[in-house]
């Protein structure tokens, strides 16, 4: 069979081929992918290719040695276990102080309607709008004035609060989307408020609170400018702040060791979209169908 | 218990739900509220639980005024359309959820889940979800958690509305059996008519917020207050004809025929009213009008004849026994018994009704 005979064949939908728009879409769907994974591999690539290998033009696509060389030299430039550290607490941290006051304050907004709950959550909106840029000088004053600056108390505090927007309006459209009758339905039984709230619509809007969170986990996970200003002592720094004075460390920057810790310090993320991809996907699905 | 609504209304901004409602439910009674979509029956259920307040009127159980009660005071249970199950939860854990936070002793709480599950027949699936449940056993649970908490009113809002037609009349059934057993204070919501009839002590008819009529189902079929409710319960429905009454001869014309007026007829009537079933085949040329068959509808046990005349505006809808069968095109002579004839006035109001069929 010919090439030409195997695209007609590929491109007839009665032999169960593919239409035309279909074979339009699969391209896209793939570069879009190609988009994402290139970068991806070329920073593994890199971060197992020795210092010979970094420069070369052309470079070389395939490592050729591939070596863990740069993983143990880079590890050996900073206290890297602890940087690990410092950004699972913050991350950690901001994650359930955002989601412990986004989740009560979502489920008020989206339930109860009392004087003012629209335009509060209209402001929690407008809140959305605000570039990150413009509150770093009143957050740092807030917590210079608080005594929290270079803390990962005052890092986790600005995290959550910066989040917290954005976890109200997530979770408000989760809550929304649950039937009222539920609710109702235990009102009438006498079960009390902060018990509806906890037993009834928390386990239900759990693929909510997973998606929510993860998100949050990754974005502080590599937030680099709040980290870079208000954490100055070395033994607090997150990854995103060590790697950046990694560069610093050897004036000419070695690409495949800083690419040697990048690479690690993707793997967290990874493995935690790995372990909770359902409960997103479900959880985003759920936002989508409303 | 007894519960009196005294003249609520219920406005939602410029909307109004309710419009003036009174009524008066006997303790035990089975009582029926139907009516088309928007008519203010799910609203006044509603009310009755207390997860909405009348904005006028006063709603009192057994002499009390509990229009401002919440609905955990009220000793009432309600059974959403859609059950309102939690679906993280499992049969069981729905049933015993609400009454975990009361002093009946856990030992009282399985009890009483066992017997209310045998009851409804429901044992073998006390732990399973509800996702995992059919939808009469979903229905069931529903129930069983209202059941379990011992009300003293069961709030139902169209509960079968979900279930397939078989399933639907066989919940029907159960539901009777289960009032007759418990004989608490139920108040029913539906848009079935059909359910309506079958199933109620009485029957109250809403539209557009206000109480048409108040009746046992016998009376609210053979003695309709109006056209709407003439209308609304039966099927098929009544059909109307415009007529004019001949004060001297008593003598009632339509377009295509007249018939003999009943006594208590006046000079106000305006629609002559018969029931699809009251209109009778009759011998070639002995008829009140002949028709052409436009439509003929196998149902089995009877069958229903879409009629036209030429004279009429409106099309006739006649049921007949099941033996008979005729074929579109076909023409038919029509007999109407002026003794179960309908007469309402220009506002609706019925002027005449038949006298209700004696019991033998």
């Amino acid at each position: 069979m010919s090439v030409a005979d195997r695209l007609t064949g590929f491109l007839d939908t009665d032999q169960g081929g593919l239409t035309l728009a279909q074979v339009l879409r699969y391209i896209a769907v793939l570069i879009a992918v190609l988009f994402v994974l290139i970068p991806l591999y070329w920073m593994v690539a890199t971060s197992l290719k020795d210092a010979a290998q970094i420069g070369v033009f052309p470079p070389n696509l395939v490592p050729d040695p591939a070596t863990l060389e740069p993983y143990f030299e880079a590890w050996d430039t900073g206290p890297w276990g602890q940087y690990f550290i410092n950004t699972v607490i913050v991350s950690s941290g901001a994650t359930i102080g955002a989601l412990a006051i986004a989740t009560p304050a979502a489920y008020a907004l989206a339930r109860f309607d009392f004087p003012g709950s629209n335009p509060i959550y209209l402001l929690f909106m407008g809140l959305l709008m605000i570039p990150a840029q413009i509150l770093l000088i009143p957050l740092y004053n807030l917590l210079a004035n608080l005594g929290l600056v270079d803390t990962r108390l005052g890092l986790i505090l600005v995290y959550s609060t910066f989040f917290l927007a954005f976890s109200v309006f997530l979770l408000h459209s989760f809550m929304t989307n649950l039937p009222e009758s539920l609710e109702e339905a235990a009102r009438i039984g006498g079960v009390p408020e902060w018990k509806i709230f906890g037993k009834v619509i928390l386990p239900l809007v759990k693929p909510g609170l997973t998606a929510t969170g993860m998100l949050i986990f990754v974005f502080t996970w590599n937030e680099f400018l709040f980290a870079l200003t208000i954490l100055q002592s070395e033994e607090l720094y997150t990854i995103s702040v060590g790697l950046q004075s990694f560069q610093g460390i050897h004036g000419a920057t070695m690409y495949n060791q800083l690419f040697a810790m990048s690479t690690l310090a993707t793997l967290p993320v990874v493995i935690l979209f790995a372990l909770f991809s359902d409960k997103f996907i479900e959880g985003i699905a759920g936002l989508e169908m409303q | 218990m007894n519960i009196e609504l005294n003249n609520i209304t219920k406005r939602f901004g410029d909307l109004v739900a309710v419009n003036d409602l009174s009524m008066s439910i006997q303790d035990g009674e089975f009582i029926t509220l139907v009516g088309p979509s928007g008519c203010g029956k799910t609203t006044t259920l509603r009310m009755i639980a207390g997860l909405e307040t009348p904005t006028e009127g006063t709603i009192e159980f057994d002499g009390k005024d509990v229009t401002n009660a919440s609905p955990q005071e009220r000793k009432i249970a309600f059974v959403f359309q859609a059950y309102a199950l939690y679906p993280h939860m499992t049969a069981r854990k729905n049933m015993s959820f609400a009454l975990e936070h009361t002093d009946v002793p856990e030992d009282e709480i399985d009890q009483r889940i066992n017997e209310a599950a045998s009851m409804l027949g429901i044992e073998g699936h006390l732990d399973k979800r509800p996702p995992s449940l059919s939808g009469g056993q979903q229905q069931r649970v529903a129930l069983g958690r209202s059941i379990v908490r011992d009300p003293e009113i069961f709030l139902l809002d169209e509960p079968l509305s979900n279930l397939d037609a078989k399933l639907r009349v066989q919940m029907r059934a159960e539901l009777q059996q289960l009032h007759q057993e418990i004989k608490t204070t139920t108040v029913y919501v539906t848009h079935d008519q059909e359910e309506a009839m079958t199933m109620s002590d009485r029957v109250a008819i809403l539209n557009d917020g206000k109480l048409q009529q108040i009746d046992t189902p016998g009376v609210v079929y053979s003695q309709p207050a109006n056209q709407f409710v003439a209308g609304f319960i039966g099927s098929p429905s009544m059909n109307f004809l415009d007529c004019q009454l001949d004060g001297s001869s008593k003598t009632l014309r339509t377009s295509a025929f007249s018939l003999q007026a009943p006594e208590e007829a006046s000079e106000d009537v305006e629609t002559l009213g018969v029931r699809p079933e009251e209109l009778t085949i009759a011998p070639s040329g002995e008829g009140d009008l002949s028709a052409e068959v436009s439509v003929f509808e196998q149902i089995g046990s009877y069958n229903i004849l879409y009629l036209e005349n030429d004279d009429l505006d409106e099309e006739l809808v006649a049921q007949v026994e099941g033996s008979n069968h005729f074929d579109p095109g076909e023409r038919v002579d029509i007999q109407i018994d002026p003794t179960h004839i309908h007469l309402f006035d220009r506002d609706g109001d019925a002027v005449y009704n038949p006298p209700l069929p004696s019991k033998e």
